[in-house]
């Protein structure tokens, strides 16, 4: 059995005395502070194309958003931001709506894809804050999505439990967002995602690198030469959509019609916040026109169709009344429609050209 | 809210920056308490009843037996009946019927019992035991019964050891409670080294062997027996770091705050024997049933076979203390065999020849075909580990050679610290390489989700 006196206090555990803890923190604190600035210095540049966008499996890599947008704003005129309707889902890099335009205008890189998969107004505004630092002085065009206010649930002013894309976007410390539900392990962590470098650049190793998957994990689940023969050293390409450029109609896949309500622009979470993307850009110097989205017309009741319409209108209005450019982009028909609010091949195509018209882009060079 | 997390770091900082502020007013013990309770609130509010009843009850029981000493036997009588009712009632209270069941199904009889669905209680292993001690303590002439029934109660409740020890003596706490400590930059640098080193144990190797055992133990059946060997020896680390590392923030913690607590290990798998091994592995709890079972029962002053049951005895019930299941009873008395052959062979002269790094290998690998046993999530997936590993069934495997590299690393600096090289690893410069490697492990492959530890469920 055991003893409870005379054990060296620490056979076990290193305890260190003061003036060796503060070395030891001073060595590592160099380290941490020194590690991101060196990679970012020696880190592969992602290879910019005309229809270049960023990788899917990359969504979630903010910190390689910074260092991507950097490298997208030195190199095209003007910018799109948006969610997945702009980042082009279920058509390949060549068939999403900047990538159409450049194509139109003679292959030159004049539309940058700036988009990812599920960026709603409250992700795009911290994403903007945090990391968007490198969008000055640009023409941008800002996607408004209407799904974002369908629901008060897609809108985060209900209070039902919801897990929404990027939430480590989220405000992590604002309680009136009531259907994001973290604990305060998750929120505290997110938080310092964006202010410590080395941690987000933690995010971007996991999602370039090691397939979304904990490094930890990684290294006890499978042999350390795999982990390296699986590792990717190079960012991950604008990856090719299975299927991608065929998919079926949302009437193929058997999407019912549906009945929503909508959130109105001056209750809406999501508006509040895509205002302030819109004067965060602003007064970064940029010249900011807001491209209305559609919302599949066909595949709603009547009655949602006229609280969809009297929302784009109000949106519309207030966009116009602040100053704000806006392209007002049409509804397609039902057969260029894949769900509720992203268009097939053919769609893309047809918003590509209705905004060919609208843009100048000799003009849109210069601000 | 698990000590590695975020959460406990946001609350503690300015909890201990409060206390060493009022640490010499009046306010320190209900700031302690009040902080005590409220930690074991986030872990459940229900349980914070019960810790209660075990403060109130055991404290009326030392009075008594103070104030009554001709009825001493009844206060503490009194006492054990509350600790171990409550005890039984929630972890054992499943485990009785549905043996009980089984033995008068084999009799002929079919009664139909309810399930008792209750809610354990975290800690309540460790703090009834904490508890009982003092009024055993109290009984023995050892102690004085506390008069303070808020410092007794801060002593029940001492957040750091509430949820997974060390199961502290009240001797050495109370007297820490009565005053406030000393609290000097030695204590912080102390403290804090000592809970990331248990924070890098847990977070770095024990979470990472844990992918590694997890799958291999959680279908045993489906692994050949190079995998299910190695996850053995993954196990034997994993829960090595899992429960350390808790001793360490819980002591880390604990010193933060002024207060020096005891041990709970010393480099365990450097144990030369079955008995050193327990003298180094979960120190508190081997000390108490040490001092609260095997001495009462006759301890070693016995002729030998008395001293072998006395052990067995002592062994099975730490066995079961672990958990309700007859894993836990097996995993006890080997343990309990293994004291008794260590003892035997002792008094033999070529076992006293063998060479310590051999007697080393042996017990590390006698203590790992024990925990088989305490992992396995029944008797038919222990054995099936056992038939895999003996029968060496071919299988898919491959071998995890970075947790196994850091893990060996740890090994060979315990077994360095317990030969006469230590000054080598007390030199500045080791020690702040060591340390400075932790952290960055830590800040590198500790990020990800929490996980639980594996005592806490005790």
């Amino acid at each position: 059995m055991g003893k409870l006196k005379n054990i060296p206090d620490n056979a076990d555990a290193l305890s260190l005395a003061p003036k060796t803890l503060l070395l030891t923190a001073a060595v590592v604190l160099g380290i941490v502070l020194g590690i991101a600035p060196w990679y970012a210095g020696k880190k592969q540049d992602p290879v910019i194309k005309p229809d270049f966008r960023l990788s899917h499996d990359l969504r979630d890599d903010y910190w390689g958003y910074r260092h991507t947008a950097h490298k997208v704003c030195e190199q095209y005129h003007s910018v799109f931001i948006g969610d997945s309707v702009i980042w082009g889902m279920y058509v390949d890099n060549a068939h999403t709506i900047p990538a159409l335009l450049n194509q139109d205008l003679g292959g030159e890189k004049e539309f940058g894809n700036l988009a990812i998969d599920g960026l709603h107004p409250v992700a795009m505004e911290t994403l903007i804050d945090c990391y968007g630092g490198a969008i000055r002085g640009k023409q941008v065009y800002l996607y408004w999505n209407p799904l974002w206010m369908n629901t008060p649930l897609y809108d985060l002013s209900g209070s039902k439990e919801f897990s929404i894309n990027h939430p480590r976007l989220l405000p992590q410390f604002d309680w009136s967002i009531k259907s994001y539900r973290a604990s305060l392990d998750d929120r505290a962590g997110a938080f310092l995602d964006r202010v410590l470098e080395y941690r987000a650049m933690l995010h971007h190793f996991r999602a370039a690198f090691l397939d979304n998957e904990d490094l930890k994990t990684r290294l006890a689940k499978h042999p350390a030469a795999e982990v390296w023969k699986r590792c990717r050293f190079s960012f991950a390409p604008g990856e090719k959509h299975k299927n991608a450029n065929s998919r079926a109609t949302w009437k193929q896949a058997g999407i019912p019609q549906q009945d929503w309500p909508f959130v109105k622009p001056d209750n809406s979470r999501q508006f509040r916040s895509f205002r302030a993307v819109i004067r965060k850009l602003q007064r970064r110097g940029n010249r900011v026109r807001v491209v209305l989205g559609t919302l599949n017309p066909h595949m709603q009741t009547p009655e949602s169709l006229a609280r969809y319409r009297k929302l784009r209108a109000e949106v519309a209005a207030e966009l116009a009344g602040a100053g704000i450019e806006v392209i007002d982009l049409p509804e397609l028909a039902s057969e260029e429609y894949a769900d509720a609010s992203h268009p097939l091949a053919a769609g893309y195509r047809t918003l590509a050209d209705f905004m060919l018209k609208q843009l100048t882009p000799s003009q849109d060079k210069k601000i | 809210m698990l000590f590695q997390s975020w959460s406990f770091l946001i609350c503690f900082l300015p909890f201990a920056a409060l206390y060493a502020l009022l640490r010499r007013t009046r306010l320190r013990l209900p700031l302690l308490l009040a902080g005590s309770y409220a930690f074991y609130a986030c872990w459940d509010f229900r349980s914070v009843f019960f810790l209660a009843l075990i403060t109130l009850g055991d404290y009326g029981f030392g009075r008594g037996i103070a104030a009554v000493p001709r009825a001493k036997k009844w206060f503490l009588g009194g006492s054990l009946l509350l600790n171990l009712g409550v005890l039984c009632s929630f972890k054992y209270l499943n485990f009785i019927t549905e043996n009980l069941l089984l033995l008068l199904e084999k009799c002929g009889v079919t009664p139909e019992v309810p399930e008792f669905d209750w809610l354990l209680p975290v800690g309540l292993s460790f703090f009834t035991f904490k508890s009982m001690s003092y009024t055993c303590d109290v009984y023995f002439g050892r102690l004085h019964a506390e008069r303070d029934l808020l410092r007794y109660a801060a002593y029940v409740s001492f957040f750091p050891q509430l949820i997974a020890g060390p199961i502290e003596r009240a001797g050495s706490l109370l007297p820490q409670l009565r005053h406030a400590m000393p609290l000097a930059g030695n204590d912080f640098a102390a403290g804090a080294s000592i809970f990331l080193t248990g924070v890098f144990k847990k977070v770095v190797m024990a979470d990472m062997l844990a992918a590694y055992v997890n799958p291999v133990y959680d279908a045993p059946a489906e692994f050949g027996g190079a995998a299910l060997l190695c996850a053995s020896y993954a196990f034997a680390w994993q829960i090595y770091f899992d429960f350390s590392g808790l001793s360490d923030m819980a002591r880390g913690a604990a010193r933060l705050l002024g207060f020096r607590t005891v041990l709970n290990f010393d480099n365990p798998y450097v144990a030369v024997d079955v008995r050193d091994f327990w003298r180094r592995w979960h120190i508190s709890l081997s000390s108490w049933f040490r001092d609260y079972l095997y001495i009462p029962l006759g301890g070693s002053r016995r002729i030998r076979i008395r001293v072998w049951w006395n052990v067995l005895v002592t062994m099975l019930v730490s066995g079961l203390w672990h958990g309700a299941a007859w894993t836990f009873i097996v995993w006890g008395g080997l343990n309990g065999l293994g004291s008794i052959a260590s003892s035997e062979f002792d008094r033999k002269a070529w076992y006293q020849k063998i060479p310590k790094p051999v007697k080393q290998l042996l017990v590390f690998n006698f203590i790992t075909l024990t925990w088989v046993f305490f992992r396995a999530a029944s008797f038919d997936d222990a054995f099936e580990v056992l038939r895999g590993i003996f029968t060496w069934r071919a299988g898919e495997f491959f071998f995890p050679a970075v947790p196994a590299a850091l893990a060996a690393a740890v090994w060979l600096y315990q077994l360095v610290w317990a030969s006469r090289r230590r000054p080598i690893l007390a030199h500045p410069v080791a020690r702040v390489a060591a340390f400075a490697l932790a952290l960055l492990a830590i800040l590198v492959l500790g990020a990800g989700a929490n996980t639980p530890f594996i005592y806490q469920q005790f």
